[in-house]
């Protein structure tokens, strides 16, 4: 249980380490991909990133679009970041 | 084979159709709780019908149709698309297919279930899923659930997973059979049993009665020996007896002849004497009766001459007178006819004069007829050839057609005939053969169900023979059970007696003291009471009367330990001013002395005490109560012995050692010694229980040989309605075959015939052409030739001058007719005048006839006044010569009486001789008859003698003697009867039956012993195969939990010699840490233990696919990684699909599919590559 809160305390800092970036990036553009939020190709450096994302795309943060499963997802805009 | 994309469309939160590819390698599944990612697991499950042992996370199956706001589609449908190109399905297909859908209704859900395309049964998508190792037990789709299932499992049903993976069931299920048949068999040996068993009681009890009937048949073949002795001995009496009948007979045959002789005699002198009266007795007749009557008949004789003569004479002058009045009358007849003659004359004159002009007219006809005639001769001769030829063709031709015709018609006829007969062959032959096959194959049937009748019926007489032995067993049964149910009843009544009196003793009587007393012990108020001498005594029923006469009031003295407990209880007594008692302290009392041995005197007993059974403790008690009183049968022996010793006899009657004898009628007693009472109603309690378990066995025994003579019965019941049915259909076969056989007969006789009636159509056939061909060509030649004649006929005068010869020949007949009447009045004319003329000559002649007459009257008066004389003188010379006769036979009268009495004497002496011979004869055939019957039964005799192999010659012993043995043997025969002569063959039958019967045991035995080894086997099997199956897990688990915890872990069998007797235990020991058992350990050591445990399973029965559902949730970060490493290399071998939320594990996979809810309720995906590209 002690290891399931950490766990969780754990997604959420970077949840909201997401919204900060994120939030930067859609001040001048309207949608982001990807492959231009990791810094670091490893498998670490992607899950790093992409769990947030479905966190946030789950709370309706953003929404994900990919045209072809396990290439590029675009990043916009969801309806509670408002414009 | 792994799984290559799974289609989901409207499945619990994937509302829209969606496609997720997978790869033969790792793939975790992520998103938030809530997005729907274990929904990608459960797809698994639903699609391939694995969910029955674990539950998916649904309350219903409606439920898995995504639906918003109670808003449905009303159907969801999963796919998964498996790659097959390595065939581990053994399908010659690279993608496998497996769909499911199910649609909801208002009447409920159904479900369906596709098999690449074809709708298919969930069990055989299950068939085909398990070639290719996907099964429900598996473990290779696991959800959290499970991992915490096997930790709260019991330790037997742990143990059960290994027992299903390692496929046990197959086991149990042949033991199981097993078993079943034992039954069979542990029955069929108690029924023989039963039947053994019986069949020995009765060849025991046979072998008595055959012994018994072979003695008898000893006694009487030996009897029968000496009867012969005997009969030998009448014999010999019979033809002695025969001797002197002989000898009777030859004198009376001689006496008898001489007799013959006289009577013979006799006779000739009385036929003398009776030819003599005859002789004058026809002179007699002769001289009076014949002659006298024969003169008086010839006087009568002229009287009525005399009367005759008279009456004549009278007659004939009447008659002359009538004679001249009829020639009177003659005269005048005569006169009228010549009158007559002469008128008819003239008559006739005038009519010849018309004839004769008549004839003159017809002849000038005639003359002129014959001219016409020559003018029609002459032309005539020219056609007459031509016309009768025309004539005669014509007839010929109309018959020549007439005939054709006729034989068209009856061409027609036969062709249709031969026709028909031809069909007719053919079904006839058609009938044969198909009768003829089915005849074979009736005899095939009939050959059959005669050779199961036959079967059957060996079967059925078998149990015929078991159920009576079975049910003689059930007599005997019930025989027991009745012997042991009175037996029982005897027992519980004397039980029921018993108790009364036991009852009646604790009624009874102490003394208010001691009954204080025995309280105040009862109560543990008082300490050191034993109780009273009643108590502590048992006695035998037997002398108990005895006994208590001898003890007197001392029984219920109470024994103490000392003396000190007995003046606590005096004092005790004092207080409650209870009365008195009799203490004995043991401490205190006078030791028993040596004693006298009375012993060996006859209707000496015992002493006294000696007969008491009670603890030696007690003895010196015991002795100050009976000392030495002795116990004797009698009151004689007692008197006998009186003044030595004091004596009690078995009634009761005292005899002390002063003299005094106490005795008379006794009461019963009211103090008893308890102790025998007690001891008897235990005994009898004993004696009941044994009876009663006997009594129960009994029953049991009675039932269960019911039980099988019902089951025998019924088997019999049906094997003869089996052989009933069989029966029936045999005798409806050989029916079937009997008409089979009539009609293939009937129908070849009907070939035979048709044949020949063919071959006759046939030849009239060919007649027939021939006759219609000659009459065609008749026909041709007889036209034409008519043709010809007709034109050649034409143009003649013959028809006038054959018309005037027509009118001159009317003419002529005309007159003809004329002329005959003419003649026929002349003719009747002058018949007319015959007639009268023939009157009057009739007339002429009667008158001469008269005449005669007359003259001959008057001569027959003449000649009877003649004869009126002579008959007067006749009857005088008469009268003369009777008067001569009465005279003569006076004499001869009286001659013929004398005589007649000499001849009355010899017949009486004839009599008397024939008397004499008569009883001589009867005499004689008395005496034959007895010889005969003498012979007959000397015939018999012998005869019995050969019969009864008694040789004539053999020493006959003396007929007193052989009547003695006789009456002997009789006696001793008779001693033995009832004798059952049948059981020397029945013996031998029975005997045989034994040995069947036993063999038939054997057998079984054998058949029982092959099942249990058979039942062995199964269980060493079964062991084996889940030793193998938990040997190799074992392994797997500790390789894999170090692998896992760096720590030692093993599965341990609570019971290894039988595994199936316990359960599985897992002893876990994580780096660092004691060993201990999993409930002992924290969550995430638990999950480990319990991940280990499948990765084992996993590893000895590898699938291949695995999903797993957030497996990893309780693990903490060091152990969730280790668990990432090991399916990472694990996923080498097999698809992985990990569901988790842990970095570790998302991290280690090679792509990883995140879902999130974008949209309400929807869930949606995407995806990211994480190793290689």
């Amino acid at each position: 249980e002690v290891l399931g809160i950490a766990h969780e305390e754990d997604i959420e800092k970077s949840i909201m380490d997401m919204i900060k970036v994120l939030d930067a990036e859609f001040n001048y553009r309207e949608f982001v991909t990807l492959s231009e939020l990791i810094k670091e190709q490893t498998p670490h450096g992607i899950i790093n990133v992409y769990l947030p994302l479905l966190f946030l795309a789950t709370r309706k943060y953003v929404t994900l679009t990919q045209e072809v499963l396990f290439e590029e997802i675009f990043i916009r805009r969801g309806e509670k970041l408002g414009r | 084979m792994h799984i290559k994309e799974i289609e989901l469309s409207n499945f619990k939160s994937f509302a829209r159709k969606v496609k997720v590819p997978f790869y033969d390698d790792f793939t975790t599944i992520s998103g938030p709780n809530g997005s729907g990612k274990s929904n990608i697991i459960d797809s698994i499950l639903f699609c391939l019908g694995l969910s029955n042992s674990r539950t998916m996370r649904a309350e219903k199956l409606t439920d898995l149709i995504y639906s918003v706001d109670g808003k449905s589609p009303g159907t969801a449908e999963v796919t998964i698309r498996f790659d097959n190109v390595d065939r581990e399905l053994p399908i010659d297909l690279d993608e496998i297919t497996v769909t499911r859908r199910i649609k909801s209704s208002d009447s409920g859900y159904y479900s369906y279930y596709y098999f690449n395309d074809k709708p298919s049964s969930l069990n055989e998508i299950h068939e085909q899923l398990a070639k290719a190792r996907i099964s429900q037990d598996g473990y290779n789709v696991v959800l959290q659930g499970d991992v915490t299932r096997i930790i709260s499992m019991s330790d037997t049903e742990r143990r059960k997973i290994i027992d299903e993976i390692a496929g046990t069931a197959e086991f149990d299920d042949k033991t199981d059979k097993a078993l079943s048949e034992l039954e069979v068999v542990r029955e069929r040996i108690e029924r023989v049993n039963i039947i053994i068993a019986e069949v020995e009681a009765r060849l025991s009890q046979l072998k008595r009665e055959r012994d018994q009937a072979l003695l008898y048949q000893s006694y009487r073949d030996e009897k029968i020996k000496n009867e012969g002795y005997l009969l030998l001995s009448e014999l010999k009496e019979a033809r002695k007896s025969l001797d002197s009948l002989l000898e009777d007979l030859r004198d009376k045959t001689a006496k008898r002849e001489a007799i013959i002789a006289e009577v013979e005699a006799k006779v000739i002198a009385v036929d003398k004497l009776k030819a003599e009266i005859r002789a004058l007795s026809e002179v007699i007749t002769s001289k009076g009766e014949g002659e006298q009557i024969k003169i008086r008949r010839e006087i009568e004789e002229d009287r009525a001459g005399i009367k005759a003569c008279t009456n004549i004479i009278e007659f004939s002058k009447s008659e002359t007178v009538n004679r001249e009045k009829e020639k009177q009358k003659l005269f005048l007849e005569i006169e009228a006819s010549n009158t007559q003659i002469e008128a008819l004359g003239a008559r006739v004159a005038e009519e010849e004069q018309r004839k004769a002009s008549l004839v003159g007219e017809l002849k000038h006809q005639k003359a002129a007829l014959e001219e016409v005639h020559g003018k029609i001769m002459v032309i005539d001769s020219r056609f007459e050839g031509v016309r009768s030829r025309l004539s005669e063709m014509k007839n010929a031709l109309e018959a020549s057609r007439n005939q054709r015709n006729e034989k068209i018609r009856e061409k027609d006829r036969i062709l249709d005939a031969a026709r028909r007969k031809q069909d007719e062959e053919m079904d006839a032959e058609a009938a044969i053969t198909s009768g003829r096959s089915e005849i074979e194959s009736l005899r095939v049937e009939g050959g059959n169900i005669e050779r199961d009748i036959k079967e059957l019926q060996r079967r059925s007489q078998a149990l015929v023979s078991d159920i009576a032995d079975m049910e003689s067993a059930r007599a005997r049964a019930k025989q027991d059970q009745l012997a042991i149910e009175s037996k029982l009843r005897k027992l519980q009544e004397e039980y029921a007696r018993a108790e009364g009196r036991i009852k009646a003793y604790e009624e009874s009587d102490y003394s208010q003291a001691v009954e204080t007393i025995l309280q105040a012990r009862n109560t543990r108020e008082l300490p050191g009471i034993y109780g009273t001498i009643a108590e502590l005594g048992k006695v035998d029923d037997s002398y108990s009367t005895a006994l208590e006469v001898a003890a007197g009031n001392r029984l219920q003295n109470i024994v103490v330990d000392n003396d000190e407990d007995a003046s606590r209880c005096i004092y005790y007594l004092k207080d409650r001013r209870k009365g008195t008692a009799t203490f004995l302290p043991l401490n205190k009392m006078r030791q028993r002395p040596p004693m006298r041995d009375f012993k060996n005197q006859p209707g000496v007993i015992d002493y006294a005490i000696n007969l008491v059974d009670y603890n030696p403790k007690y003895d010196a008690a015991f002795w100050y109560v009976f000392g030495d009183t002795l116990v004797v049968d009698s009151l004689e022996t007692a008197r006998r012995m009186i003044g030595s010793v004091r004596m009690v006899t078995l009634d009761g009657d005292l005899v002390e050692k002063s003299g005094a004898m106490t005795g008379g009628f006794r009461q019963k007693s009211k103090l008893k010694f308890k102790a025998s009472e007690e001891e008897r109603i235990r005994t009898l309690a004993e004696q009941i229980t044994v009876a009663e378990s006997e009594r129960d066995m009994a029953i049991s025994k009675v039932e269960s040989v019911d039980g099988h003579i019902y089951s025998l019965k019924k088997d019999r019941s049906e094997l003869e309605s089996q052989i009933q049915k069989l029966s029936s259909r045999r005798d409806e076969i050989a029916a079937r075959a009997g008409r089979l056989e009539i009609t293939i007969r009937e129908k070849e006789a009907a070939i035979a015939s048709l044949r020949d009636e063919r071959r006759m159509l046939r030849d009239d056939m060919i007649q027939i052409e021939d006759a219609i061909a000659k009459a065609d060509a008749d026909i041709i030649s007889l036209s034409s030739e008519t043709a010809k004649l007709e034109d050649e006929l034409k143009g003649s005068e013959i028809p006038k001058l054959t018309e005037e010869a027509t009118r001159i020949e009317e003419e002529m007949r005309r007159l003809e007719d004329r002329i005959r009447d003419i003649e026929s009045g002349i003719a009747s004319t002058k018949m007319e005048q015959g007639f009268v003329t023939a009157r009057i000559e009739e007339n002429r002649k009667r008158l001469q006839d008269i005449d005669a007459n007359i003259v001959a009257l008057r001569q027959k008066v003449t000649e009877n006044e003649a004869q009126i004389v002579v008959h007067q003188q006749r009857m005088a010379e008469l009268g003369k010569r009777e008067k001569e006769i009465e005279a003569e036979l006076v004499g001869l009268k009286k001659q013929r009486d004398e005589m007649s009495e000499a001849l009355t004497r010899a017949d009486h002496d004839l009599y008397d001789a024939r008397r004499s011979l008569e009883r001589v004869t009867g005499l004689l055939n008395t005496l034959e008859i007895a010889r005969d019957e003498n012979i007959e039964k000397i015939r018999r005799m012998e005869a019995t003698v050969q019969e009864r192999g008694v040789v004539p010659s053999e020493d006959v012993p003396p007929i007193d003697k052989v009547r003695a043995n006789i009456s002997l043997l009789e006696r001793k025969m008779q001693e033995l009867e009832p004798v059952n002569m049948l059981a020397i063959t029945e013996y031998d039958s029975v005997e045989a039956r034994l040995k069947e019967t036993t063999e038939k045991r054997d057998i079984l035995t054998r058949e029982r012993q092959d099942i249990l080894d058979k039942i062995e086997h199964y269980k060493t099997m079964k062991k084996e195969a889940f030793m193998t199956t938990f040997t190799a897990i074992a392994d797997n688990f500790r390789n894999i939990f170090h692998e896992l915890s760096d720590g030692v872990g093993e599965l341990v069998l609570e019971n290894p010699e039988d595994p199936f007797a316990g359960g599985l235990t897992i002893h876990a020991q994580p780096h660092g840490k004691a060993l201990q058992r999993m409930e002992a350990m924290s969550g995430g050591e638990k999950s480990l233990t319990a991940l280990a445990f499948i990765f084992s399973i996993q590893r000895h029965r590898p699938a291949p696919f695995y999903a797993f559902d957030e497996v990893d949730m309780f693990l903490d970060g060091a152990n969730a990684e280790r668990v990432a490493r090991m399916i990472k290399s694990l996923s080498s071998n097999a698809q992985f699909i990990v569901v988790s939320l842990r970095k570790p594990m998302i991290e280690s996979a090679n792509r990883t599919i995140g879902i999130a809810m974008q949209e309400n309720n929807i869930s949606s995906i995407t995806g990211v590559r994480l190793y290689g590209n």
